[in-house]
């Protein structure tokens, strides 16, 4: 029984924070957790910073793992699903990764996998102007995902949250909203269960 | 049909930096975080040229004593830190550096990041690891700086 979960968001919207406490949860409840990470540039970050929390990851760099790197992230789904067996894969894509295509790469990577749940994670100090710079591809990255994630409630006042979700509702009428602090733990709990992760 | 590229899709450009370093002299981690928040607050304003940042410029310092996570997404905001070393004088680590902003190419990101880092030289001895391709390997070849 293997479950994959995609943490999905725009550069700079919380993945990796989101991640470790997602990771360090899931371990903790001994689930047998497996991380793959992906960068756009040459050089990561992220997974260094998911070890340094004590986590263990796979890290791809150098492209997207929606596009050019698919067959990189099928590769590893089969290696990984082969040799560690875990009961979850974490997916950090990059911030500019659409989670609608990743989908697509997971149904055809001839991996067998129970569920595959997917998280889209909104900036909320930044989705105003985010949506009004990138408004075509903040779109594609809120589309189909289980779950759209209102992260950094911590930094705005609550009527903006309700601003924000009118946003995401105007782009995905049908989509299931949570609020989370994922650097303060607020709401990850509630997201666990709504992912069904756990 | 051509395959779409999402990164082409954003209009968004990338670079990434592995470095090792070794200190001149005694370096508290509060000054190196200060030091390398400066990094990223000049490699926004390198790739922006006034205009807001639409992207996330991120670095990790690691040291034998603990280390600095530094995150930037907006220059309002500022740079966010993360510092585990807390007292202990830094002598050498590595940091991992990645940008990725829309509206600008790669070249011009790593021109900003390459500029951001010279003035550490003055306070560290810096080496960059270049990574070079060729064919399906990858080639790491070293420049130092300082």
């Amino acid at each position: 029984m293997m479950m994959i979960c995609q943490l999905a968001g725009f550069l700079g919207a919380g993945k990796t924070t989101l991640m470790v406490r997602l990771g360090k949860e899931l371990s903790k409840a001994g689930k047998r957790v497996a991380i793959i990470v992906n960068e756009v540039g040459e050089v990561g970050v992220d997974g260094a910073v998911i070890e340094a929390y004590g986590l263990r990851s796979v890290e791809l760099t150098e492209g997207c793992i929606c596009c050019t790197l698919s067959g990189s992230l099928q590769n590893t789904l089969r290696i990984i699903a082969k040799e560690f067996k875990p009961d979850i894969i974490l997916i950090e894509p990059t911030g500019l990764a659409l989670p609608s295509k990743i989908n697509t790469i997971i149904r055809t990577s001839m991996v067998e996998v129970d569920r595959n749940v997917s998280v889209a994670l909104v900036d909320a100090y930044r989705a105003e102007r985010l949506f009004k710079e990138t408004k075509a591809f903040f779109s594609r990255q809120i589309a189909g995902v289980d779950v759209i994630a209102i992260n950094k409630v911590d930094l705005v006042p609550e009527e903006k949250i309700k601003e924000i979700e009118d946003l995401i509702r105007e782009l995905n009428p049908g989509s299931r909203i949570a609020h989370i602090s994922a650097k303060e733990g607020e709401g990850v709990r509630e997201l666990i269960e709504a992912l069904g992760v756990l | 049909m051509a395959e779409e590229d999402s990164k082409e899709l954003a209009d968004a450009g990338s670079f990434g930096l592995k470095v090792d370093f070794e200190t001149k002299g005694n370096i508290h981690a509060k000054e190196l975080s200060t030091m390398m928040g400066a990094v990223l607050l000049e490699v926004a304003e390198r790739i922006t040229e006034d205009r807001d940042l639409i992207g996330h410029i991120k670095a990790f310092v690691k040291t034998p004593s603990g280390y600095i996570k530094l995150n930037l997404v907006d220059t309002e905001l500022g740079v966010e830190i993360t510092d585990t070393i807390g007292d202990a004088v830094v002598k050498s680590g590595s940091m991992n550096l990645m940008a990725a902003a829309v509206g600008t190419a790669d070249r011009d990101i790593e021109s900003a990041m390459r500029k951001a880092l010279e003035p550490v030289s003055k306070k560290l001895k810096i080496t960059i690891h270049e990574h070079d391709h060729d064919g399906a390997r990858n080639i790491d070849s070293m420049i130092s700086l300082g």
